[in-house]
């Protein structure tokens, strides 16, 4: 029953990973253009790559075989891994501002999908974690 | 029996005793543990997906995304930083210093070449630390297992992938690990692509072009270099193995050790292990070179860098570079990088008497357009490689396969450049 519900959310979680990676990277090229979401080839890459890490166990986890643990876990892993890599560029674009290398620094204009996505990719972590060290 | 047929039966031998071995290991694991909850390890589940048939290499490429995105976007403050240190110290020396040949040592050979090395610093030690947390989690050696098809399919060993990941830190050591390589014809191919496979010391050029011409695209261009170096490196693998040394490679035998958190000791013991060798070198040949360029760009005294003894050199072979866009200056910095490829940089800064990165990068910017800067950053990537690199392949693998890689690398450097540049006209860029 837990690996049906954490499914469930890796199949939401990989389906808005997977559209916010498409539109990073092809928003350019078919006109999509949104406050918060950069344009950026290897960025939407990168969210497409955690959007599949999460589809592809979705079957297997519904199933209820706990090898499907792995899509959640190496997903969120990788998801905070790049949140916080975000977020000390972040760090790092204020401190350029601040020595006069940047002219204009917005900081919400650096807080990317890849950021707050990070914060329902923990829970699924949590969850994921629980379920493989409980007993079956 | 004959040698090949030979060695087959010893593989399959050594296969079949690995085999058997972790059989009886899984056997009495089962007996004298009694696994709690999914009844897999962490690693077990991982290694699901990090070596997952289709996914393992579209996750390594992002995680070598973000590493080099580590490296370079979060260094460039600290890179401004170290920058306006040393031009504080060069302009001190230009107010308090009378005697102008001393002052112009001080300010635009010490404080301008080495400075400007040093800004390289940030970036480099970021690199190595992300690349110690790589190892220390135990990703790197399933990094080796998941190309291990890709290179056998390109006629390389799977141990081959050692020498090649040890490359990009310095090629140096990593053509001495070609030692591991049982079969002689894989080994050669190794070494000969190895300087290939994008060193430390590139990287300060690369983050000097790409910052200059790239801004918000730098890491991606700066990641492209690497990509790059990859798919040459393949190419030429290919070829060597087709035309040159012809036969079969060995199967890779390889433990994969489980998934631990990196700990801090091993992360900075890692990273000084690596970086000291760019700050020893920083001391010695750079220190050294930086000099040596400030010296013919300034003789005869009290010409300008481009009437200079090195401003000569390069208008000499600006016709064999006119085709791909580069200034003389970038043709100079070229020449002074057999020596050493950080040494680069550091001609840049002379040439330029600047020490801070961005006001280089905004020179530079003037004399070269974006798709030449890309072809510059390209020829940078795979050109004759550095003197210690060269005594490396000389050690291993003979003068002939020395010679052989200075000249395939300088006439691929050549064509690669030439390849880009014509593109990015065809495309009006």
């Amino acid at each position: 029953m837990r690996t049906k519900s954490i499914a469930a959310y890796s199949l939401l979680l990989g389906l808005i990973y997977l559209g916010m990676g498409l539109a990073e990277a092809l928003g350019k090229y078919v006109g999509i253009q949104l406050r918060f979401l950069p344009q950026d080839i290897f960025g939407g890459f990168v969210l497409v790559v955690i959007g599949g890490v999460y589809l592809s166990t979705v079957r297997i986890l519904l199933q209820g075989y706990p090898e499907g643990l792995a899509g959640p876990l190496v997903g969120s892993g990788l998801a905070l891994i790049f949140a916080t890599l975000y977020l000390l560029v972040m760090a790092a674009n204020g401190l350029s501002f601040v020595l006069g290398d940047l002219e204009r620094w917005e900081v919400l204009s650096d807080l990317r999908p890849g950021i707050w996505l990070a914060l329902p990719s923990l829970l699924v972590l949590r969850r994921a974690r629980q379920a493989h060290q409980s007993p079956r | 029996m004959d040698e090949p047929a030979d060695q087959e039966a010893q593989t399959e031998l050594e296969l079949a005793l690995v085999s058997k071995r972790y059989q009886l290991i899984d056997r009495i694991v089962s007996q004298v543990i009694r696994r709690l909850g999914s009844g897999l390890t962490l690693s077990e589940l991982l290694d699901g997906i990090l070596l997952h048939r289709f996914l393992a290499i579209p996750i390594f490429l992002a995680v070598m995304w973000a590493v080099f995105q580590f490296a370079f976007s979060v260094s460039a403050p600290f890179m401004t930083l170290i920058g306006d240190f040393f031009g504080w110290l060069g302009g001190m020396a230009s107010t308090v210093i009378a005697p102008a040949w001393l002052r112009s040592l001080l300010a635009d050979g010490v404080f301008g070449g080495l400075g400007f090395v040093l800004s390289f610093i940030p970036p480099i030690f970021l690199l190595f630390i992300a690349l110690a947390v790589l190892e220390d989690s135990g990703y790197m050696a399933r990094v080796a297992f998941i190309w291990d098809r890709l290179m056998t399919r390109i006629g390389l060993s799977g141990r081959s992938i050692i020498p090649l990941l040890l490359g990009f830190g310095c090629n140096v050591p990593a053509i001495m690990a070609t030692r591991g390589i049982e079969d002689e014809q894989s080994r050669l191919t190794t070494i000969l692509i190895n300087p290939l496979m994008s060193c430390s010391a590139r990287l300060p050029a690369y983050v000097l072009i790409g910052g200059a011409f790239f801004g918000a695209f730098a890491g991606a261009a700066v990641f492209g270099m690497y990509i790059l170096g990859i798919l040459l490196a393949i190419l030429v693998a290919l070829l060597l193995r087709r035309f040159v040394f012809r036969g079969e490679p060995a199967p890779l035998m390889i433990e994969l050790p489980e998934y631990s958190r990196p700990t801090l000791k091993n992360t900075a013991t890692r990273t000084w292990e690596e970086g000291r060798i760019f700050l020893r070198k920083a001391a010695t040949i750079l220190f050294l070179g930086a000099l040596f360029i400030w010296l013919l760009s300034t003789q005869p005294w009290g010409t300008s860098p481009a009437d200079s003894y090195l401003g000569k050199l390069g208008q000499l072979l600006l016709p064999l570079f006119r085709p791909l866009g580069f200034p003389w200056q970038a043709v100079v910095a070229l020449f002074s990088g057999f020596m050493a490829k950080e040494i680069i940089v550091g001609t840049f800064g002379v040439l330029y008497s600047i020490s801070q990165e961005a006001a280089i990068g905004g020179a530079i910017a003037q004399s070269m357009s974006p798709v030449s800067a890309f072809a510059f950053m390209a020829f940078v990537l795979i050109y004759t490689p550095c003197l210690a690199v060269l005594g490396a392949i000389k050690g291993e693998a003979g003068w002939r396969w020395a010679t052989f890689a200075m000249g395939y690398e300088l006439v691929l450097a050549y064509l690669v450049a030439l390849l880009i540049v014509g593109v990015g006209r065809i495309w009006g860029l």
